[in-house]
């Protein structure tokens, strides 16, 4: 089970960028590319335009330094350094190439072994890659140009052998992923040949990043080549490379420094450029989201007013809203008395966790919160000191492996609430741990507190971060979703202890759930919520006869029980929730509605006090 | 079809111990256990996805439905695509009407679709596998309840349509009792109890099973 | 059998696999490797002894276990062009190579681990998109750069222009700040990605959440809570830089005519020393082995979650 909380909806949230849209406002990424077309382009021309010019001897200007009609001076024969180098850029760039297919297609061919091979022999040849990716890709490369000799064939040769395991590696990984998964799975069930689970699931699923990934690596072979040449291990005269240009213009650096500044510059700019491509290609691949830089508008904030006596936690329209018109909390208003569990409930998507992160100040950037009041004892929480907050509000997470910290022990996490914020000395702190972990009837408390998170059972984890909560003294205890992921047995130990500090401390505690039948069970009062508002809030006794709004009826008919007639089909809620971008003006809940009318979609119903005992319900067919 | 003293063994430790199981012809078993009870590795053993000892007799065309609808469908092939791997592409239309999912699919990415949508395409290409016996592991636990209603009377319909046998696993007692008409309870790898629904529901004869139903949550009044 | 001893068991096969490799290497070679070495002008004769005194005569399994035995007992033959024993070139120019390599290591971790940090506290979210563009930018140009050309840059600024450290040599302190900052940029640029990347991860997990929600103090977040999480797969790959500064040294060795390993595999490659380019060759290989294992072994000991994540 995962809580989705707020977000954009399930059907787009794994969406693919637009290829067109990749480089837009990634400067890096488009000087990149600028760079890489502009290498090419010279590779194509340069030779036809400049090749007689690199040639030509000149007995009468033998290594000279920079000059007007040389700018960067010329070699041992008198040709033209600036030619030179220029022409230099296809043969640079060719032997790249050459170097990368070599290394790219025994990489892949490496890569693909393990998940051809019989068991052993997959074994070995993973051994092998692995062993291979921890050795420096020069260390490699020397070796081959040992056997191989000097000169431009050893140099490609090496840099491929260089590159391949790189290559194995991630074929291997990525095909593994993908042979592991679940499609690949069912098309084996299906039948579905070796062959042709290779050509039409593995290969199509790890082409794309290979594909990505030879930017980088053309970037890697084209600096390794030149590093081979400049040491004099690459190529030979006649024939050159910007690496044996530098070679050749190295032991001039003292009186002409100039000589081996334009193939450092060709080499460096190439290896920037590639580098810089494949880093926004990656990047696009990734998928990191692009987040808008402008920051939304404040929604209006009206007057405060009085605060509620009666209330511990007291929160008046709440909205909260992401760049590009996203309000995933709009206009949400409830309160806690001490001692009060109130339920917060609601499917994928209806803004029950971002409404607890707001509440807790955890909401991330770039989303902004605004409120007209939220205050905590009858105080405006933005006003309150750090100290207050860390002691008075607590927060536990659905997963309580994720929640703790893994690298420190249990116990110093709990106390260094008291240590930070109550100046407590070290062994008061580690005192008062060892005794909350006792209070939420940890056994043995002393030695769980010696502990790391990942030594406790899922049910220990989740009692350690309310203990966490105990550290100071709590007014309000914000639970999202907090026994989702933990099995039915320990939920209701967990249910039964946050019960337990609710009574003893007097803290109110908002609990946060999709599973309007723990929610029923556990808390007071209930609110519910549907895309980013309240629709309905009641007692939590009313929950099975008295829900009035249709959105509350049908969650809890859809819900299949213990005594529900097996013989019916459940009532089911046809449609999605709407994103929150998605919402129009009238009631979002009308289009799934079956009640719904004209009035319904054009106008949005407010929340209105129905029946007696707190009642409060948005919709304009409940009287 | 019978599962006769299936046991899954991951090194040393043991996931599935000594476990028989019968699942009637054209009847849905429900196979109900909290997380680590060694469910899900008995669902992998019987479609043959996991080496195990002991034998699955009866068992040919086992088709299995898994639980993450995201990670279960090949990115990159269409609805259609995916639907006709096991039944060829003739047979996509019905295929899709059978888990009611309109034609006009057909020609969708997975990332066009929602999770519910997902997960019948997923059961579709099972079915299209002909399958005498459909697994489905833990099928509607990361949908949201409106949605897992629908799926869920999807099964009971595919049951009655097609007469179709199963193997429906979840941690979730109510559905699997909703679904379901033999319950079998899993325990630390080792079955604890199986019984008609309504009878390990309403009188549990093992301990656990009785410490299983306490702990189901359930609204007052 | 425990994690550890399991890694030793494969340290050892590598080993074992890395000595046949150098053994194999010259055997690769095609044609007569001595007869390549000596060039066609040598006479017959020449040619016939050296191949003798190398054992080169021999059935092929006699000859590895003779150089077996003697990698064992240290004995690397000796150098074709100056007859020394290849095990005292390398007991003499090793420690010069590593000396260099170590501080590069040192000093890139020390650099690029707060940077990484800060860079990633500032662009969490995508908040701070100029920041998060320049560093990717300047890292990424940074990492492009071969150090030859970083070496040759310092060496024509710092030592030619401004006069301000020798240019080549080792003699004194003074002499090893060019070759290791050439050395050390590089690296980094390269530790300051993934230290930015790796806190990115943490800084998005549950237990941070809950360390803001305890309103702790930025110092206390970002050291007690974030650093531990983020140390390791930063010291996995400083551990895995560490042994490609150690053959990437070559380079560097060559620019700043620096006496280490590097400058000596180069010349045997160039003048055919193989007896010097396989021993060379072979330690380096060891080298990487060695290191690996040590930040395995390091890591294992580290991470107190590495007992259940082995399987």
């Amino acid at each position: 089970m995962t809580s989705l909380g707020a977000g954009p909806e399930p059907a787009t949230r794994r969406g693919r960028s637009r290829p067109a849209g990749w480089l837009r406002g990634n400067v890096p990424g488009a000087a990149g590319a600028l760079i890489v077309a502009g290498m090419v382009a010279l590779a194509v021309v340069g030779p036809l335009v400049w090749g007689e010019a690199a040639a030509r001897i000149d007995a009468a200007a033998i290594l000279q330094g920079s000059s007007s009609e040389h700018p960067l001076g010329t070699d041992n024969l008198g040709r033209d350094l600036l030619a030179r180098v220029l022409v230099a850029a296809r043969y640079s760039l060719l032997l790249a190439l050459a170097a990368t297919l070599v290394g790219a297609s025994a990489g892949v061919v490496l890569g693909t072994l393990p998940s051809v091979l019989p068991r052993r022999a997959a074994r070995l040849a993973t051994g092998t890659v692995n062993a291979l990716v921890a050795f420096p890709g020069l260390l490699l490369a020397m070796f081959t140009a040992v056997v191989t000799g000097l000169g431009a064939r050893g140099a490609v040769l090496g840099i491929g052998v260089a590159i391949a395991p790189g290559f194995a590696r991630l074929t291997q990984t990525l095909a593994a992923t993908v042979a592991g998964s679940d499609y690949v799975a069912a098309a084996r069930m299906l039948g579905v040949s070796r062959r042709r689970v290779l050509t039409r699931h593995v290969l199509p699923n790890i082409a794309e990043p290979l594909i990505l990934n030879l930017t980088q690596a053309f970037g890697g072979a084209l600096l390794g080549l030149a590093g081979m040449s400049f040491l004099g291990l690459g190529v030979q005269p006649p024939q050159f490379d910007w690496g044996r240009l530098l070679f050749d213009g190295f032991p001039r650096i003292y009186l002409t420094p100039e000589v081996a500044l334009g193939p450092a510059a060709a080499i460096a700019l190439a290896g920037i450029g590639f580098n810089l491509l494949g880093d926004a290609l990656a990047r696009a691949a990734a998928r990191t989201p692009a987040v808008g830089e402008r920051p939304p508008p404040p929604p209006a904030t009206g007057p405060a007013g009085e605060p509620d006596p009666g209330a511990v936690l007291e929160v008046r329209d709440l909205t909260v809203s992401f760049p590009g018109g996203l309000t995933p909390v709009r206009g949400l208003s409830l309160t806690a008395a001490p001692g009060e569990i109130v339920g917060l409930v609601g499917e994928s998507g209806s803004g029950k966790s971002l409404t607890a992160a707001a509440i807790g100040g955890l909401v991330p950037y770039p989303g902004t919160v605004a409120y007209t009041a939220l205050r905590l004892g009858g105080r405006d929480v933005a006003t309150l000191p750090d100290r207050e907050l860390g002691t008075e509000l607590a927060m536990v997470f659905q997963d309580p492996l994720a929640a703790l910290n893994p690298a420190l022990k249990v116990g110093g996490q709990l106390a260094e609430v008291a240590v930070v914020h109550e100046d407590a000395g070290r062994a008061e702190a580690r005192r008062r741990a060892v005794d909350r972990l006792g209070r939420v009837h940890l056994p043995e408390p002393g030695e769980v507190a010696g502990r790391h998170p990942h030594e406790l059972s899922g049910g220990m984890r989740q009692r350690a971060v309310i203990a966490m909560g105990l550290m100071g003294t709590p007014r309000l205890i914000i639970a999202d979703e907090p026994t989702t992921a933990l099995d039915v047995t320990v939920q209701r130990q967990i249910l039964r202890l946050l019960r337990e500090v609710a009574d003893e401390t007097g803290a109110a505690t908002l609990f946060i759930s999709h599973d309007i039948a723990v929610v029923g069970e556990l808390c007071d009062r209930v609110v519910v919520m549907y895309a980013g508002r309240v629709v309905e809030e009641l007692p939590a006794g009313r929950l099975a006869a008295g829900a009035a709004h249709p959105y509350t009826k049908a969650l809890i008919a859809s819900l299949p029980d213990l005594d529900t007639d097996r013989s019916q089909p459940l009532a089911g809620i046809p449609g999605t929730q709407p994103a929150p971008a998605r919402v129009g003006p009238g009631c979002a809940f009308a289009p799934r509605c079956a009640l719904a009318t004209e009035r319904c979609e054009s106008e949005r119903p407010e929340l209105a006090a129905h029946g007696g005992d707190g009642r409060r319900v948005a919709c304009w067919e409940v009287k | 079809m019978i599962i006769k003293n299936l046991s899954v063994r991951y090194g040393r430790r043991t996931a599935v111990d000594d476990v028989t199981l019968e699942i009637p012809d054209g009847q849905v078993v429900g196979l109900v256990g909290e997380s680590g009870s060694g469910k899900s590795s008995l669902a992998r053993a019987v479609c043959g996805l996991v080496p195990h000892t002991g034998s699955v007799q009866g068992a040919r065309r086992v088709q299995m439905v898994f639980q993450d609808p995201y990670a279960s469908l090949d990115p990159r092939m269409t609805v259609a695509q995916t639907v006709a791997e096991g039944a060829g592409a003739g047979q996509v239309e019905r295929l899709l009407g059978l888990v009611r999912l309109p034609a006009e699919l057909a020609g969708r990415y997975p990332r066009e679709l929602s999770g519910g949508q997902r997960q019948r395409v997923a059961i579709a290409r099972a079915l299209g596998g002909d399958p005498a016996l459909l697994v489905a592991d833990e099928i509607t636990s990361s949908l949201d309840v409106s949605v897992q209603a629908a799926v869920l009377n999807l099964i009971r319909g595919l049951r009655e349509e097609l007469g179709l046998s199963m193997l429906f696993i979840s941690h979730n007692l109510a559905v699997v009792r909703y679904v379901a008409d033999v319950v079998a309870v899993m325990h630390r790898g080792r079955l604890v109890e199986v019984g008609p629904a309504e009878q390990v529901v309403g009188e549990p004869a093992h301990e656990y099973t009785r410490a299983l139903l306490a702990a189901v949550p359930r609204l007052r009044g | 059998m425990g994690a550890g001893v399991r890694r030793v068991v494969r340290f050892l096969v590598s080993l074992a696999v890395l000595v046949v490799a150098s053994f194999a290497m010259v055997h690769l070679i095609p044609g007569d490797p001595v007869r390549s070495s000596l060039g066609p002008a040598a006479p017959v004769e020449l040619v016939e002894a050296r191949r003798a005194a190398l054992g080169l005569d021999r059935p092929l399994p006699e000859q590895l276990l003779t150089y077996v035995t003697g990698v064992l007992s240290g004995d690397f033959g000796t150098s074709f062009l100056t007859g020394e024993p290849v095990g005292e070139v390398i007991v003499i120019r090793l420690p010069n190579t590593l000396a260099l390599a170590l501080l590069a290591t040192g000093l890139a971790l020390l650099v690029a681990v707060p940077l990484g940090m800060w860079a990633a506290v500032r662009t969490e979210n995508g908040r701070n998109r100029g920041t998060d563009l320049t560093f990717s930018a300047a890292t990424g140009a940074a990492v492009a750069v071969p150090e030859f050309l970083y070496a040759i840059g310092l060496v024509a600024v710092l030592a030619i222009g401004l006069g301000w450290f020798p240019p080549a040599g080792m003699a004194g302190p003074g002499t090893y700040v060019l070759p290791v900052l050439a050395l050390a940029v590089g690296p980094a640029a390269m530790i300051a990605r993934v230290s930015r990347v790796e806190t990115l991860r943490e800084l998005g997990k549950d237990y941070m959440r809950l360390a803001r929600a305890k309103r702790l103090p930025a110092a206390r977040l970002h050291l007690r809570h974030l650093l531990p999480n983020t140390l390791t797969a930063t010291l996995t790959v400083g551990g895995l830089l560490l042994s490609s500064l150690i053959a990437g040294g070559v380079l560097v060795e060559y620019v700043f005519a620096w006496p280490g390993l590097g400058l000596k595999i180069v010349e045997s490659i160039t003048q055919k020393d193989y007896p010097v380019a396989q021993g060379v060759i072979l330690v380096y290989g060891a080298i990487v082995l060695v290191v690996n294992l040590a930040v395995d072994l390091v890591l294992g000991a580290l991470d107190p979650t590495s007992a259940i994540k082995e399987t």
